[in-house]
Protein backbone atom coordinates (compact mmCIF):
# COMPACT_ATOMS: atom_id res chain seq x y z
CA UNK A 1 0.00 0.00 0.00
CA UNK A 2 1.32 3.40 -1.04
CA UNK A 3 0.34 6.59 0.76
CA UNK A 4 -0.20 10.04 -0.70
CA UNK A 5 -0.49 12.94 1.73
CA UNK A 6 -2.28 16.13 0.74
CA UNK A 7 -1.68 19.26 2.81
CA UNK A 8 -3.09 22.76 2.84
CA UNK A 9 -2.82 25.59 5.33
CA UNK A 10 -5.75 24.75 7.52
CA UNK A 11 -6.59 21.24 6.45
CA UNK A 12 -10.09 22.72 6.23
CA UNK A 13 -11.25 22.76 2.71
CA UNK A 14 -8.84 22.42 -0.10
CA UNK A 15 -6.71 19.48 1.01
CA UNK A 16 -9.83 17.40 1.66
CA UNK A 17 -11.23 18.34 -1.72
CA UNK A 18 -8.02 17.39 -3.50
CA UNK A 19 -7.85 14.13 -1.55
CA UNK A 20 -11.33 13.16 -2.74
CA UNK A 21 -10.43 14.10 -6.30
CA UNK A 22 -7.30 11.93 -6.12
CA UNK A 23 -9.41 9.08 -4.74
CA UNK A 24 -11.76 9.37 -7.70
CA UNK A 25 -8.86 9.36 -10.15
CA UNK A 26 -7.46 6.27 -8.42
CA UNK A 27 -10.86 4.62 -8.77
CA UNK A 28 -10.87 5.45 -12.48
CA UNK A 29 -7.56 3.64 -12.91
CA UNK A 30 -8.56 0.73 -10.69
CA UNK A 31 -5.80 1.61 -8.22
CA UNK A 32 -7.86 2.56 -5.19
CA UNK A 33 -6.89 -0.57 -3.31
CA UNK A 34 -3.19 0.14 -3.73
CA UNK A 35 -3.02 3.76 -2.62
CA UNK A 36 -4.23 5.53 0.50
CA UNK A 37 -4.82 9.29 0.34
CA UNK A 38 -4.75 11.37 3.50
CA UNK A 39 -5.60 15.06 3.85
CA UNK A 40 -3.55 16.63 6.62
CA UNK A 41 -2.63 20.00 8.08
CA UNK A 42 0.63 21.37 6.74
CA UNK A 43 2.12 21.39 10.24
CA UNK A 44 1.63 17.62 10.47
CA UNK A 45 3.85 16.78 7.51
CA UNK A 46 6.95 15.85 9.54
CA UNK A 47 5.07 13.06 11.30
CA UNK A 48 4.16 11.52 7.93
CA UNK A 49 7.63 11.57 6.36
CA UNK A 50 8.36 7.94 7.28
CA UNK A 51 5.12 6.53 5.94
CA UNK A 52 4.15 8.72 2.97
CA UNK A 53 5.31 8.00 -0.57
CA UNK A 54 4.23 11.24 -2.20
CA UNK A 55 3.23 14.73 -1.07
CA UNK A 56 0.65 16.79 -2.90
CA UNK A 57 1.07 20.40 -1.84
CA UNK A 58 -1.53 23.15 -1.88
CA UNK A 59 -0.09 25.63 0.58
CA UNK A 60 3.33 27.02 0.03
CA UNK A 61 5.41 26.14 3.06
CA UNK A 62 8.12 28.76 2.70
CA UNK A 63 11.66 27.48 2.70
CA UNK A 64 10.78 24.06 4.02
CA UNK A 65 11.27 21.17 1.67
CA UNK A 66 10.69 17.55 2.45
CA UNK A 67 12.45 14.40 1.39
CA UNK A 68 9.39 13.21 -0.50
CA UNK A 69 8.38 13.37 -4.15
CA UNK A 70 6.28 16.56 -4.17
CA UNK A 71 3.51 17.53 -6.57
CA UNK A 72 1.16 20.43 -7.05
CA UNK A 73 -2.41 20.11 -5.84
CA UNK A 74 -3.60 23.11 -7.83
CA UNK A 75 -4.37 21.16 -11.05
CA UNK A 76 -6.83 19.06 -9.05
CA UNK A 77 -8.67 22.23 -8.00
CA UNK A 78 -8.69 23.95 -11.38
CA UNK A 79 -9.03 20.82 -13.52
CA UNK A 80 -6.30 22.07 -15.80
CA UNK A 81 -3.37 19.68 -16.10
CA UNK A 82 -4.90 17.28 -13.59
CA UNK A 83 -4.35 14.14 -15.66
CA UNK A 84 -0.73 15.09 -16.36
CA UNK A 85 0.02 15.77 -12.69
CA UNK A 86 -1.75 12.55 -11.69
CA UNK A 87 0.39 10.59 -14.15
CA UNK A 88 3.51 12.07 -12.59
CA UNK A 89 2.32 10.98 -9.15
CA UNK A 90 1.66 7.45 -10.39
CA UNK A 91 5.11 7.33 -11.95
CA UNK A 92 6.69 8.37 -8.67
CA UNK A 93 4.72 5.63 -6.88
CA UNK A 94 5.83 3.05 -9.46
CA UNK A 95 2.24 2.51 -10.56
CA UNK A 96 2.28 4.11 -13.99
CA UNK B 1 -27.97 22.07 5.90
CA UNK B 2 -29.05 22.83 2.37
CA UNK B 3 -27.96 25.27 -0.26
CA UNK B 4 -30.82 27.66 0.26
CA UNK B 5 -29.54 28.35 3.76
CA UNK B 6 -25.93 28.68 2.69
CA UNK B 7 -26.78 31.11 -0.07
CA UNK B 8 -28.94 34.19 -0.13
CA UNK B 9 -29.75 36.21 -3.26
CA UNK B 10 -28.66 39.40 -1.48
CA UNK B 11 -25.20 37.90 -1.06
CA UNK B 12 -24.67 36.83 -4.66
CA UNK B 13 -23.72 39.91 -6.63
CA UNK B 14 -22.68 40.73 -10.17
CA UNK B 15 -21.05 43.89 -11.50
CA UNK B 16 -19.11 44.37 -8.28
CA UNK B 17 -16.41 47.04 -8.44
CA UNK B 18 -13.31 46.79 -6.26
CA UNK B 19 -9.96 48.53 -6.25
CA UNK B 20 -8.04 45.71 -4.58
CA UNK B 21 -8.45 42.25 -3.15
CA UNK B 22 -8.03 43.60 0.37
CA UNK B 23 -10.74 46.24 -0.07
CA UNK B 24 -13.14 43.70 -1.53
CA UNK B 25 -12.51 41.11 1.17
CA UNK B 26 -12.93 43.73 3.92
CA UNK B 27 -16.21 44.89 2.44
CA UNK B 28 -17.59 41.37 1.94
CA UNK B 29 -16.50 40.39 5.46
CA UNK B 30 -18.12 43.50 6.93
CA UNK B 31 -21.43 42.64 5.28
CA UNK B 32 -21.26 39.16 6.78
CA UNK B 33 -20.50 40.68 10.18
CA UNK B 34 -23.54 42.97 9.93
CA UNK B 35 -25.65 39.95 9.01
CA UNK B 36 -24.45 38.21 12.18
CA UNK B 37 -22.92 35.40 10.16
CA UNK B 38 -19.38 36.00 11.38
CA UNK B 39 -17.67 37.39 14.45
CA UNK B 40 -15.87 40.73 14.70
CA UNK B 41 -12.57 38.88 14.36
CA UNK B 42 -13.48 37.36 10.98
CA UNK B 43 -12.20 40.09 8.65
CA UNK B 44 -8.74 40.35 10.19
CA UNK B 45 -8.41 36.57 10.48
CA UNK B 46 -9.48 36.09 6.87
CA UNK B 47 -7.04 38.70 5.57
CA UNK B 48 -4.20 37.24 7.63
CA UNK B 49 -4.92 33.79 6.28
CA UNK B 50 -5.20 35.07 2.74
CA UNK B 51 -1.75 36.59 3.07
CA UNK B 52 -0.18 33.40 4.38
CA UNK B 53 -2.24 30.91 2.37
CA UNK B 54 -3.66 32.76 -0.63
CA UNK B 55 -6.73 31.37 -2.37
CA UNK B 56 -6.56 32.62 -5.97
CA UNK B 57 -7.10 29.79 -8.46
CA UNK B 58 -6.02 30.08 -12.11
CA UNK B 59 -9.24 28.60 -13.44
CA UNK B 60 -10.60 29.16 -16.95
CA UNK B 61 -12.09 31.24 -18.44
CA UNK B 62 -12.00 33.44 -15.32
CA UNK B 63 -9.92 33.26 -12.17
CA UNK B 64 -11.65 32.36 -8.91
CA UNK B 65 -10.72 33.04 -5.28
CA UNK B 66 -12.13 31.16 -2.30
CA UNK B 67 -11.13 33.21 0.77
CA UNK B 68 -11.93 31.51 4.07
CA UNK B 69 -10.63 31.23 7.61
CA UNK B 70 -10.88 29.16 10.75
CA UNK B 71 -14.24 28.09 12.18
CA UNK B 72 -13.72 29.96 15.46
CA UNK B 73 -14.44 33.28 13.68
CA UNK B 74 -17.76 32.11 12.24
CA UNK B 75 -21.24 31.95 13.80
CA UNK B 76 -23.10 30.29 10.96
CA UNK B 77 -21.94 28.66 7.73
CA UNK B 78 -22.63 30.79 4.70
CA UNK B 79 -21.33 31.52 1.21
CA UNK B 80 -21.03 35.04 -0.21
CA UNK B 81 -20.35 35.57 -3.90
CA UNK B 82 -19.09 38.61 -5.82
CA UNK B 83 -18.58 38.61 -9.58
CA UNK B 84 -16.46 41.47 -10.85
CA UNK B 85 -16.66 43.18 -14.22
CA UNK B 86 -12.98 44.02 -14.01
CA UNK B 87 -10.75 41.39 -12.44
CA UNK B 88 -8.48 42.14 -9.51
CA UNK B 89 -5.20 40.47 -8.59
CA UNK B 90 -5.12 37.79 -5.91
CA UNK B 91 -2.10 35.81 -4.90
CA UNK B 92 -2.22 32.26 -6.15
CA UNK B 93 -2.88 29.30 -3.93
CA UNK B 94 0.26 27.22 -3.45
CA UNK B 95 2.43 29.77 -5.27
CA UNK B 96 2.31 32.89 -3.13
CA UNK B 97 4.66 34.92 -5.32
CA UNK B 98 2.38 34.57 -8.35
CA UNK B 99 -0.81 36.49 -8.88
CA UNK B 100 -3.95 35.49 -10.70
CA UNK B 101 -6.57 37.86 -12.15
CA UNK B 102 -9.77 37.00 -10.31
CA UNK B 103 -13.30 37.80 -11.51
CA UNK B 104 -15.26 35.59 -9.12
CA UNK B 105 -14.79 35.73 -5.36
CA UNK B 106 -16.53 33.06 -3.28
CA UNK B 107 -16.12 33.88 0.39
CA UNK B 108 -16.65 30.85 2.61
CA UNK B 109 -17.84 31.30 6.16
CA UNK B 110 -17.40 27.82 7.63
CA UNK B 111 -18.71 27.12 11.11
CA UNK B 112 -18.06 23.39 10.98
CA UNK B 113 -15.75 22.30 8.21
CA UNK B 114 -16.34 18.56 8.62
CA UNK B 115 -20.09 18.96 8.22
CA UNK B 116 -19.59 21.26 5.26
CA UNK B 117 -17.15 19.01 3.44
CA UNK B 118 -19.55 17.60 0.83
CA UNK B 119 -20.75 21.13 0.07
CA UNK B 120 -17.18 22.36 -0.22
CA UNK B 121 -16.28 19.56 -2.57
CA UNK B 122 -19.26 20.34 -4.79
CA UNK B 123 -18.45 24.04 -4.68
CA UNK B 124 -14.77 23.68 -5.48
CA UNK B 125 -15.68 21.03 -8.05
CA UNK B 126 -17.64 23.70 -9.94
CA UNK B 127 -14.43 25.50 -10.78
CA UNK B 128 -12.88 22.56 -12.63
CA UNK B 129 -16.01 21.94 -14.71
CA UNK B 130 -15.98 23.86 -17.99
CA UNK B 131 -19.77 23.92 -18.45
CA UNK B 132 -20.36 25.23 -14.95
CA UNK B 133 -17.63 27.84 -15.30
CA UNK B 134 -19.26 29.07 -18.50
CA UNK B 135 -22.61 29.27 -16.72
CA UNK B 136 -20.98 31.32 -13.95
CA UNK B 137 -19.52 33.71 -16.52
CA UNK B 138 -22.66 34.00 -18.63
CA UNK B 139 -25.26 34.29 -15.87
CA UNK B 140 -26.99 37.61 -16.33
CA UNK B 141 -27.51 39.36 -13.06
CA UNK B 142 -27.43 38.28 -9.46
CA UNK B 143 -30.47 36.04 -9.56
CA UNK B 144 -29.16 33.89 -12.40
CA UNK B 145 -25.76 33.66 -10.78
CA UNK B 146 -27.38 32.65 -7.50
CA UNK B 147 -29.33 29.94 -9.29
CA UNK B 148 -26.17 28.45 -10.84
CA UNK B 149 -24.63 28.13 -7.38
CA UNK B 150 -27.86 26.90 -5.80
CA UNK B 151 -28.20 24.17 -8.44
CA UNK B 152 -24.74 22.85 -7.67
CA UNK B 153 -24.20 23.08 -3.94
CA UNK B 154 -27.43 21.52 -2.79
Amino acid sequence: MKTIIVACGGGIATSQTVAVKLGNLLDDRGLRGQVAVEAININSIPSYLDTADAYVSIAQSGETTYDLPTFSGIPFLTGMGADEEFDKILTALGLA
Amino acid sequence: MNATRLLHPDFVRTGVVASSATDLLRSMAEELRQRGTVKDSFADALLAREEKFPTGLPTAPIGVAIPHTDVEHVNESFVSVARLDRPIAFHQMGANEQTVEVSLVVMLALADSAAQLPMLQSLIGMFSDAATMNALVEAEGSRELHDVFAATIS
